[in-house]
């Protein structure tokens, strides 16, 4: 038993090993696959204007004011009502974060605005469960399907199951694969890496004397995590009189551990921080009470996603400097609208239309035109 | 005593009596519930995790628990993905195969040889896999596209998906293994008591490693079925593994304090989840509710079981 046990062991080890060189190599391979980071570092410009080209084709253009975006929200547009009553079935990977909660409620007051019969479903932040789902669902004969992505990498299978079914369906909140993405009907959503790209130019406004940075990034291996902070990188690794001292993943975007991590960051880099970049507004809340605790807030500036509304009333009271919105209202509703438009026949598999969500950077200045619209 | 029969029967296969009802119920909401693209569907749902619930099944009746199979199965999926773009597919898979049965051999010899707690040493593996996943990966997802593999992952042959029969054959080892090899009568022994097993002459320590290692074998092939099925590799795959393999062990009648249990039960337990997951999409309940029917379901089934065996061993 124990030799076969050591023999067993041994081979692995050797195998294991070569794996380990195989992967090294891997390794050194992956800052290739995050071009964006690197090379955009050095070419933080060229990123912005393709953000900016970007948001010029996106077929329902984002709201340039926030009466506008609120008036879109709050508008039920006829051309949406469904004589018929349609199924449409939603499968939201991040079911229960707490910027889901007010999309779904939009979701739901809008299908009855728009006479749908519409179903969520929560799909674990697994790519496995939400492919199920959506199986289950193309076999029970839904008219429409909202797919909200667990990640980018996963999606491949997914809208190779959609499409191949023929079943009308839009994509919400993060954009599918590039291998893919031509295939797609509709995305609608923001773009994560301009929102972290417009947190970037604000960063680099801020410290326009130069300063250092401390990141608190989202959850690890969450596609907005990853590209908000990609867009962020794009942007400041560029400026040599920024550094950015270090970067920390908040598991599962937790305010919690987002206030252990912003303890311990002071306890290393103390006075030295100038300013905190933060994925979501309740990481922000996290650094917040961080920084009160140890009586260094007013010296930092920190920027935040999302512009919910206690991000808004830290904006106006000066804790917080700006925060990018990401209105779930805007996000739910464009979801819903756009999957209609499938149904309807408006859009056809391969248009690979993107409606898009409004992500101004909300400051002192205009937090009170936007407030209400975050989440 | 033909009546006594059948009765002794269900309750030693109570779960196969709640399948067994679950699937007339949904066949009376549902029309073509039981047809067999549906069938199909439900062991779809439940084969990749299923693999290593036939695994999780011979270490909890050795005694020991693994809380590191899902961040090994997040870890696998991030190399396979990396490998596969850059080595041959069966290169791929055998190194794969051999990281998942190094990282069992790890949790084993600390459990086995060096004696310390499995609970706490998985713990601290799942950490320590979770961690290298998302450092080799960059903390993102990795894509990669073959046809092929997509194809075998997601295909159906003969009636059911490709992963449910090789689901199916791993339980069907697993089975044999426990119930017809002196390793199966040495894991039952070490589990139900490690004192009296050593002194038996068990070598208990190499029984604990063993656990693992298979633990670990099983991990890797779920790994790369769910990778090539998803196509991409991602540090997060697996994080409901744990779960739902061990829900599955335990509905099949597998007592968490060791020494009692048979794999072939595994597979009533995973089919229960698979119908449970299936039948609440297809009555459209909403998500939150969902959560609730789940676990209300999984506890009244539990508890009756326990009930049960409670009045048997009364009598």
């Amino acid at each position: 038993m124990k030799k076969i046990l050591s023999l067993v062991v041994a081979v692995s080890m050797i195998i294991t090993l070569t794996a380990c060189a195989s992967s090294g190599n891997a390794a050194a391979e992956a800052p290739k696959e995050t071009p964006a980071a690197t090379e955009a570092a050095t070419e933080a410009p060229a990123a912005t204007e393709a953000a900016t080209e970007a948001a010029k084709v996106a077929d329902v253009a984002s709201s340039d004011t926030g009466e506008e975006a609120k008036e879109k929200i709050e508008t039920v547009n006829a051309d949406y009502y469904c004589e018929d009553q349609p199924r449409i079935f939603m499968t939201n990977a991040y079911y229960t974060a707490p910027f889901c909660a007010p999309l779904h409620e939009q979701m739901e007051k809008s299908a009855k605005d728009y006479n749908v019969d519409l179903t969520i479903v929560d799909g674990k932040g697994d790519n496995n469960t939400q492919y199920e789902q959506i199986q289950s669902a193309i076999d029970e004969g839904y008219d429409g399907i909202i797919y909200f992505p667990a990640d980018t990498a996963g999606t491949i299978s997914i809208v190779k199951l959609l499409n191949d079914s023929g079943v009308p369906y839009s994509v919400i909140d993060s954009l599918v694969d590039s291998s893919v993405e031509d295939t797609i009907t509709v995305f609608a959503g923001p773009n994560n890496i301009t929102m972290g790209e417009v947190l970037g130019n604000a960063a680099v406004e801020k410290l326009a004397d130069g300063g250092k940075v401390l990141m608190l990034s989202g959850s690890p291996g969450a596609d907005p995590a990853i590209k908000r902070s990609t867009g962020f990188h794009n942007i400041v690794d560029g400026v040599d009189s920024i550094e950015i001292m270090a970067e920390q993943w908040v598991d599962g975007w937790d305010t919690a551990t987002a206030m252990s991590i912003m303890q311990d960051m002071i306890t290393t880099y103390g006075e030295d921080i100038d300013l905190v970049f933060c994925a979501d507004d309740g990481i922000f809340q996290g650094a917040q009470q961080a920084l009160e605790a140890a009586g260094i807030m007013d010296k930092v500036t920190c920027l935040s996603t999302g512009a919910n509304s206690y991000s808004c009333e830290q904006i106006r009271n000066g804790k917080l400097y700006g925060a990018v919105l990401h209105s779930a209202k805007e996000e739910g509703k464009l979801g819903l609208e756009a999957c209609i438009d499938v149904i309807k026949g408006k859009i056809k598999q391969g248009d690979s239309k993107w409606y898009q969500c409004s992500s101004p950077l909300v400051t002192k200045e205009n937090v009170d035109e936007w407030d209400g619209i975050g989440w | 005593m033909k009546t006594n029969k059948i009765k002794r029967f269900f309750q030693d296969n109570y779960i196969i009596l709640v399948v067994a009802i679950a699937l007339i119920i949904m066949s009376i909401v549902k029309k073509n519930y039981l047809s067999l693209h549906n069938i199909s569907n439900i062991f779809s749902q439940v084969a990749i995790f299923g693999i290593v619930a036939s695994a999780m099944t011979i270490s909890i009746i050795g005694g020991e628990f693994d809380l590191s199979v899902g961040s090994m199965m997040g870890m696998i999926s991030i190399f396979f993905a990396k490998l596969v773009q850059t080595q041959s597919v069966v290169t791929a898979i055998l190194i794969c195969i051999a990281i998942g049965v190094v990282c069992g051999a790890i949790n084993g010899v600390f459990v086995g040889y060096v004696h310390i707690n499995s609970f706490i040493t998985t713990l601290s593996t799942m950490m320590i896999f979770k961690g290298i996943a998302l450092t080799v990966c960059n903390s993102s997802p990795i894509s990669f596209f073959q046809e092929s593999l997509f194809e075998f992952a997601s295909g159906t042959g003969f009636v059911l998906p490709n992963t449910a029969w090789i689901f199916i054959i791993t339980l069907i080892i697993a089975g044999i293994v426990l119930r017809f090899t002196k390793f199966g009568r040495a894991v039952y022994a070490t589990g139900g008591s490690y004192e009296v097993a050593k002194m038996a002459g068990i070598n208990v320590a190499g029984v604990k490693t063993m656990l693992f290692i298979i633990l670990g074998f099983c991990t890797a092939v779920s790994s790369i079925l769910l990778a090539c099925k998803m196509n991409s590799g991602n540090a997060l795959y697996g994080d409901t593994l744990t779960m739902t393999a061990v829900t599955g062990v335990v509905l099949g009648g597998t007592s968490l304090s060791g020494g009692k249990g048979d794999a072939f039960k595994t597979f009533w337990g995973m089919l229960f989840m698979g119908i449970l997951f299936n039948a609440l999409l297809k009555l459209q309940i909403d998500g939150n509710w969902q959560n609730v029917i789940t676990g209300a379901i999984l506890i009244a089934v539990i508890t009756i079981d326990a009930l049960m065996q409670r009045k048997r061993k009364q009598k």
